[in-house]
């Protein structure tokens, strides 16, 4: 099982928004694991985003460029790499869309899980392995 | 293995559009709601339901591959949904009035 935590996003005022967020491991291309913080996204239909800086960070390779829709309505094209993605003991070789976001994981990385939030501040995160 | 001709990462969408329109017709009769990805330095295509297997067989055909994937019959292959950037976020809390 994943476990982590609903955290509050904003600075020293009001509750500004809530993120349900996780850890997970990225190799880069020396073969070492970064542990990164990522927000669970079920509006993305991929498997993970990062920043330009942390795909340079970790040497991920360039795939090639497809189109996303955004909330928006908007098409954006979004390049494309590949990287090993550590996720509940496994190692997995997975697709990566740029984005110059916090890092998100999405849909497909969750598949064939059980999703559970806790939605307040503090609340458990959880993704168990569906049987 | 082939090797194909150098492209520039801002050529990659507009030769793999290109190639896709050569063929959208039969992917469309043919493959509808299937990932169809292109390497676009030989014109290698890979047909699958989904994109991580279907770029994973032109990199073993290619290992400088450069892909384009299209979700034949949909305007794009993914959806983002609210995905703030970092910079949209305020750096400061804002003064109250």
């Amino acid at each position: 099982m994943i476990s982590g935590e609903v955290v509050v996003r904003g600075r020293d005022g009001p509750l500004v928004y809530l993120e349900p967020r996780i850890e997970i491991g990225v190799a880069g291309s020396d073969g070492v694991f970064k542990t990164l913080s990522v927000v669970v996204d079920t509006g993305f239909t991929g498997w993970l985003t990062l920043p330009p800086d942390l795909i340079q960070e970790l040497g991920l390779p360039y795939q090639g460029e497809r189109y996303v829709v955004l909330a928006d309505g908007q098409e954006n094209r979004v390049e494309l790499y590949a990287a090993l993605i550590s996720w509940n003991g496994h190692v997995l070789p997975r697709l990566v869309h740029q984005s110059d976001s916090t890092p998100l994981i999405g849909m497909y990385l969750m598949t064939d899980y059980h999703l559970a939030i806790d939605v307040r501040v503090g609340g458990a995160v959880t993704l168990s392995e569906l049987l | 293995m082939q090797i194909g001709k150098q492209v520039n990462k801002e050529e990659v969408h507009i030769l793999g559009k290109q190639y896709y329109e050569q063929i959208r017709a039969e992917m469309e009769a043919n493959h509808w709601g299937r990932m169809v990805v292109i390497d676009v330095t030989n014109g290698n295509i890979e047909i699958d339901d989904d994109d991580l297997t279907a770029t994973t067989r032109l990199f073993e055909r290619n290992p400088n591959a450069m892909t384009w994937g299209e979700r034949v019959g949909y305007r794009a292959p993914y959806r983002m949904g609210g995905a703030f950037s970092d910079l949209e976020l305020p750096r400061s809390t804002p003064a109250n009035d």
